[in-house]
This record gives structure tokens, C-alpha cells and sequence, in this order.
């Protein structure tokens, strides 16, 4: 299973989660982005302006697709028609690779749209393994799986979460999206060190890094992307990018969505991180 | 508990439902800053807000003529769950105008505001046209070189990105003001026909239909071109036209 290669871009640097509102901004300036994430399940609509944004975004910058939609991890009957969406869309606005989260989202037939979390046991990753396999098959490609931010872990496991991203690898083949906000987020919320998991993951296969902005409610960090990257998740950053130089970052920005020039900014300061990370590996 | 087991606690948990919540959180682990209750909150929150924001996106004009607090505390209380049966985020939210009209007979302070169904129906429809697949225009050519029999006997096919809607009040003037587009007039009870169509090649508008415009385009789909006729034969023929043009007739089907 390879990546796609259809299409001659890649992805290099810091990038940016494309969102609807900042749509016009981007194509009546065309800034410099180094290339664009773009939330699969905003546009798989059959028309209209999601199909249109999608398209028009990636005729001017080099694009990956992110969903959420697939829930790999459910016991459900995988969704088929779904993956065969995301595989067109993928081809026709020529996106770099598909990504998706280690997570569950639907149950009984009922969608939570939420990325709920697996058990880290060997049923699960047999289960979920299998799910993957199929859905890259039906995607013709080699995806990536994120790690996602959890407030809760089951009592019962066979794995720690670094352990059940190498076997899924090993497994299946697919690649990682390290997302380093989630690691730092899960650290603190379940009161571990969030080495544990940078030392466990197979490196060679990260495709992806994400960062992101968490905020503090209760005694919980929660994964919002809804302000700027925190401190302690840019120094987590710092050395993940000595271990993984090579591999494009991408910000993420979701909730209180703010103009485009603030997270333009964001995205130049993450640029200049990587770099800093990157001149501080070389040394 | 075994993964199935786990799915269908957690998902019944985070949506809203208690049912399964015990024997939930028994398999969690609390540790730190947080109870394993707590912890599943936080799905919840997430859960609840993903739906709300959702339904905000699609019922704007309902959430400014109610008042964005009294929307989302209305939400609160009249949505006991919040899971959904799509995948889809843009599907959900069907449920709204029988929501509003359970609230009215519940809620004094809705009583009055009987026209509330009837712009969340109209609002539902501008929502769901907005992401449609787009379609081709018309085959001019194809359909004047069919021979006259076999044109008789085809059926106009609507644009796929259109609704014909009937309505007990005239809310498209509210929706028509909400995008400043028209002032509001009176709003009192009267029945309202409407189409729902793109404009341009992604925005919705809402165009008001006389009855027999409303009938005609309603069943253009399903009786041949040939029965169409009515008392002004040439003035039908320059509506279809126009509405060829404006693309709400996209096709034509030739039956078998």
C-alpha cells in the first residue's frame, strides 16, 4: 500500500486547517501557506460551496484530507459508501494522503460525532486493524491514524497507548498522525509522562504532526483547538520535530474561530518553532 | 466489558442516556484531578456542543428571531439526547420544527408564535438544498430534436438542488429579511408556497410561487410534458422556459 501518487505535491513545513469562514480571505490573497488540511466531512457534500471550496483551495495550494466520520474503531458495519466518498474526493481535489482518527464514534446506529476513545486490549486492535485494512483497500492508498486526546482509560488493557500505535502500524501498514497536543493533553489528564508514548511509537511511520490550542476545565485539559498553542505543548514539539524533521506540521484551529490574519500569524509562529527545533536537532 | 459492550455504554452515555452509566464507569479508571464522572462529562459537553453548534448553522434565522440565549436554553431542555442517526453533521436537525411545535403547546411564552414550524420547515429545506449535488443544465439540443410524440410523452426532471414548499404562514419574508433582503410585512396565517433554489453556483434563495405555479412545478416531475397543458397554453411554455433558465427544470425523462 503506497501513498498516493497521482499527484507531484508534497507536503512540506507548517500548513493550516482550512476553515469555511476563511475561505474568501484565502483565495482573494493567496497567501503564502505552505499547504492546506482539509476537514474531509465539510466536503463531502455532493455540491454547493463546500465542493466548490475544496476544489478551488486545491487548485492553488497542496491539500491533505482529515476526517472524522469514519469511525474506525466502532464495532458498527464500516461504512462503506462513506470511505468510497472520501476515496473521490480524495482523487479529485488530489489530496497529498487521507487521514482518520484511532477512535470510535457511533454505536447502535446512533452517531455521537465525537472521537470517543478505545480500549488499549487486544481485541480492539484486532478489531481495529481489520477496519483499517479494509478501508485503506476501498481507499487504495496507505492512511494515516491520529492519536486522539481521551479524558478517560478503561481499567482494563494489554497495551499502553504508545504499544497499541506500533502494533496498529505493524498490523496494517497505515502510517501515524502524531498529534502533540493530544499526547501533552492525555500526559496531564492521566497523570503520565508524555515520553512514554513518543518513546514507544514507530517513527519512520509518522506522516503528519498535528499541533493545537487545549483549554483547562475542571481538573481536565480539553482538546478545543480554540486559541493559540500552548507553551509546554511547543516545547513537547520542539522534540518531536528532532525526531521527526522531515514530516509537515499542521495547525489546527476550530472553535472560537478568530480572522484569518491572527491564525495566519499562529501558523507563521509554529513555522518559526519548527525551525528552532530543527536548528536545535541539527546541533 | 467487551468492546460492543463499551461502545454501545459509551455512546448511549455521551449522547445523553443514563441507562448504561454505571456499569460505564465502573470500567474506567479515575485517577487524578478528575472523577471518572467528570471525565464523562467532558464527552458529553463535546457531544452536546457538537449538535448545538450544528443546529445554529442550520437555523440561523430561528436562532436571531428567538434570541440566541432563549435558543440555546430551549435546546437544552427540549433536546433530551443529542446522538444522531448519520454520520453526517449536516443531516441532523430534521426534528426541529416538531421540536417547535411541542414547545409551543408546552410554553406559554411560544404560544403566540404559531409561525415558528413553519420557518424552521422553510430554514430545514434552504439548509439541505445548500449542500446538493450540483446539477447540469438542460439539454436544449437533445429535447428539440426529440421527435413530437416522444416529447409529449417525456417529463420535465426538477433541479435536484430545489424544494417546493407549502407553508401556513409567509415566513420567507423573515428569512428575506434575516439575509436583508426584504422588509417584513404582516405576518399573519396565510399559505405560502415557496421555492427553495441555489442561486448563483452555491448561495440559496427563496422564491415566493403563486398556487398554480406551486402545483405546476410540484408535479412537472411526474405527469408527461404532453399533459401539462392548461387554459394559456403559450403563457406554460414561457414559465418552463423560465424556469429552464433559472435551472430549476434541469432535465427530462423519457419513460419506456
Amino acid at each position: 500500500m503506497s501513498q498516493r501518487t497521482s499527484s507531484a505535491r508534497v507536503l512540506e513545513g507548517t500548513g493550516v486547517g482550512l476553515r469555511g469562514p476563511h475561505v474568501p480571505a484565502i483565495l482573494a490573497g493567496r497567501p503564502a501557506v505552505r499547504w492546506f488540511e482539509l476537514l474531509t466531512d465539510n466536503h463531502l457534500a455532493a455540491g454547493g460551496a463546500p465542493r466548490f471550496q475544496a476544489e478551488s483551495i486545491a487548485e492553488h495550494y497542496p491539500v491533505a484530507l482529515h476526517g472524522v466520520g469514519m469511525s474506525l474503531g466502532s464495532v458498527e458495519l464500516l461504512d462503506i459508501g462513506y470511505v468510497r466518498r472520501v476515496r473521490d474526493l480524495a482523487r479529485r481535489i488530489g489530496a497529498v494522503h487521507v487521514s482518520e482518527h484511532i477512535a470510535f464514534a457511533a454505536s447502535g446506529g446512533l452517531h455521537s460525532h465525537d472521537l470517543l476513545p478505545l480500549p488499549w486490549t487486544e481485541e480492539a486492535l484486532e478489531h481495529l486493524a481489520g477496519r483499517v485494512n479494509r478501508a485503506q483497500h476501498e481507499l487504495g492508498e496507505r492512511m494515516l491514524l491520529e492519536n486522539v486526546s481521551t479524558y478517560i482509560e478503561y481499567r482494563e488493557a494489554d497495551f499502553s497507548e504508545g504499544q497499541f500505535l506500533s502494533a496498529l502500524v505493524a498490523e496494517t501498514g497505515c502510517g501515524l498522525l502524531l498529534d502533540v497536543n493530544n499526547v501533552y493533553v492525555n500526559s496531564v489528564n492521566h497523570g503520565r509522562d508524555p515520553m512514554e508514548l513518543l518513546n514507544a511509537i514507530p517513527w519512520a511511520s509518522v506522516g503528519e504532526i498535528h499541533v493545537a490550542g487545549h483549554d483547562a476545565r475542571g481538573g481536565l485539559l480539553i482538546d478545543t483547538h480554540g486559541c493559540r498553542v500552548a507553551g509546554p505543548v511547543l516545547e513537547l514539539f520542539a522534540q518531536v520535530i528532532g525526531r521527526a524533521p522531515d514530516v509537515p506540521v499542521l495547525l489546527e484551529w476550530d472553535t472560537q474561530l478568530p480572522a484569518w490574519e491572527t491564525l495566519w500569524h499562529e501558523a507563521q509562529r509554529i513555522e518559526a518553532a519548527r525551525r528552532r527545533g530543527l536548528a536545535r536537532h541539527a546541533a | 466489558m467487551k468492546l460492543a459492550a463499551i461502545q454501545a455504554a459509551f455512546v448511549s452515555a455521551a449522547t445523553g442516556r443514563n441507562e448504561f452509566e454505571t456499569a460505564l464507569l465502573a470500567s474506567v479508571r479515575a485517577q487524578g484531578n478528575a472523577s471518572a464522572s467528570e471525565r464523562l462529562n467532558a464527552y458529553r459537553a463535546n457531544v452536546k456542543g457538537a449538535h448545538l453548534q450544528a443546529l445554529d448553522q442550520a437555523y440561523p434565522v430561528l436562532r436571531e428571531v428567538l434570541g440566541p440565549r432563549y435558543w440555546r436554553q430551549l435546546l437544552e431542555r427540549e433536546l433530551p439526547v443529542y446522538a444522531s442517526p448519520s454520520s453526517d453533521l449536516n443531516a441532523y436537525g430534521d426534528f426541529m420544527p416538531e421540536l417547535l411545535r411541542r414547545a409551543r403547546s408546552e410554553r406559554p411564552e411560544l404560544r403566540e408564535l404559531s409561525y415558528l414550524d413553519a420557518l424552521a420547515t422553510l430554514e430545514w429545506h434552504v439548509h439541505r438544498v445548500r449542500f446538493v449535488a450540483d446539477d447540469t443544465a438542460f439539454d436544449w439540443d437533445t429535447f428539440a430534436n426529440l421527435p413530437g410524440d416522444v416529447q409529449a410523452s417525456a417529463r420535465f426532471l426538477r433541479s435536484k438542488a430545489l424544494a417546493v414548499v407549502q407553508l401556513d404562514y409567509p415566513v420567507d419574508q423573515i428569512w428575506r429579511s434575516h439575509n436583508n433582503l426584504e422588509t417584513v410585512e404582516d405576518g399573519k396565517a396565510e399559505r405560502t408556497y415557496c421555492c427553495v433554489h441555489r442561486t448563483g453556483r452555491f448561495d440559496v434563495g427563496v422564491t415566493r410561487l403563486d398556487r398554480k405555479e406551486f402545483e405546476m412545478l410540484q408535479s412537472a416531475s411526474t405527469i408527461p410534458i404532453g399533459g401539462l397543458t392548461g387554459a394559456d397554453t403559450e403563457a406554460l411554455a414561457q414559465q418552463i422556459v423560465a424556469w429552464i433558465r433559472r435551472g430549476w427544470i434541469t432535465g427530462f425523462a423519457i419513460d419506456q
